[in-house]
């Protein structure tokens, strides 16, 4: 759809199957100025935008209530409580200013793609399955971070 | 100031069991998902359950998680799927279902009055918003979660279909037919005034 190539007085019934698009943003640039330019013009046309427009600023500011601030203290105890059953083997180093802790699980590494490495041999030896090693800067930002999934994967 | 993470920098860290990251996310998109589900289940009381479910959820899988969708996108098809199986487990309720109404026409004084307007400056009253309101829950449930998404969740076209887990062109379809319907109720208020 090309607005700026209709005639104004084709332009009515694309540039209303289109209000929608235009009024949530989502046409391109130059879709989005047809439009525009059409409604400078033609007055029906910028009544159904306008009432579009009204509808969706009304539906916004509809009450939206927040949920008890309760439940944001019971997720986080369920989440520490969770913490603690699942960490079966946790390791903490520190190397440099730097603390490398690796959180293992019961259970042999499975190594779903790409060839055993180094890093991951002591995990698949020990029966134990390495989830997650992260290196931690002295001042708390995560360094590095390696999370098994399927296989392993590099975050960053 | 330091920039906030990401959603999906926040998910690294709760793979290593962070739970000040789970905190942040659950701060961070609360009351978006709060809202939907409410609004999808019609009450507070479940609609706070679904929300906790919804987060432990987060939780469980945060050794698993996989940044190929954006966080916000795969946290609402947690929150659609358990709002989805809340309806289920309900008796059936009535639903609108009837065709929507056929477009009523606009007279040309409300139309010079609408285009003259700004838009923000055209429903001041909270009666009609009452209406809206109401005509939104009326909505079949497909159109209706498509209306929340959008305007409460401010979700893109994409986002939404991929929440909802149709084609785009089906997000389109339903955001028209809604409006078309609150359309209705709107015309009908501001014609009598």
């Amino acid at each position: 759809m090309k607005m700026s190539q209709m005639a104004p007085s084709n332009e009515c019934p694309s540039v209303l199957a289109a209000l929608d698009a235009w009024v949530d943003g989502e046409l391109d640039p130059t879709d989005a100025a047809g439009v525009a330019r059409h409604l400078s013009a033609c007055r029906s046309c910028r009544a159904e935008a306008a009432l579009l427009r009204a509808m969706a600023h009304s539906v916004r500011r509809m009450p939206q209530p927040e949920p008890d601030p309760a439940l944001r203290a019971r997720l986080l105890a369920q989440a520490r409580e969770g913490a603690t059953t699942r960490r079966l083997g946790i390791e903490q180093t520190e190397r440099e200013g730097v603390s490398i802790v690796r959180r293992y699980e019961t259970g042999p590494a499975r190594v779903v793609s790409g060839e055993p490495t180094a890093a991951r041999e002591p995990a698949l030896s020990t029966g134990r399955s390495l989830i997650c090693q992260r290196q931690v800067g002295a001042d708390g930002t995560t360094l590095h971070q390696v999370v098994q999934t399927k296989g392993w994967r590099e975050w960053r | 100031m330091a920039e906030e993470p990401s959603d999906e920098a926040l998910m690294r860290r709760l793979a290593c069991d962070e739970t000040a990251a789970f905190d942040a996310l659950y701060v961070r998109h609360r009351r978006a998902v709060f809202n939907y589900v409410v609004r999808m289940v019609g009450d507070v009381g479940t609609g706070e359950d679904l929300t906790q479910e919804c987060f432990l959820r987060v939780w469980r899988a945060r050794c698993h998680y996989q940044p190929t969708a954006a966080f916000r996108t795969w946290l609402f098809t947690i929150a659609r799927r358990l709002a989805l199986d809340a309806l289920k487990r309900r008796s059936p309720v009535a639903v609108l279902t009837a065709d929507p109404k056929a477009d009523p026409p606009m007279t040309p004084e409300l139309a010079e009055r609408l285009a003259r307007a700004d838009p923000e400056a055209i429903f001041l009253g909270r009666e009609l918003e009452r209406q809206l309101e109401r005509a939104i829950q009326e909505l079949p449930q497909e159109l209706h979660e498509i209306v929340v998404l959008r305007e409460m969740a401010e979700m893109s076209y994409e986002e939404m279909a991929r929440v909802v887990g149709c084609p785009v062109g089906t997000v389109k379809s339903r955001l028209n037919a809604a409006r078309r319907r609150l359309r209705a109720v709107a015309l009908e208020w501001l014609e009598a005034r």
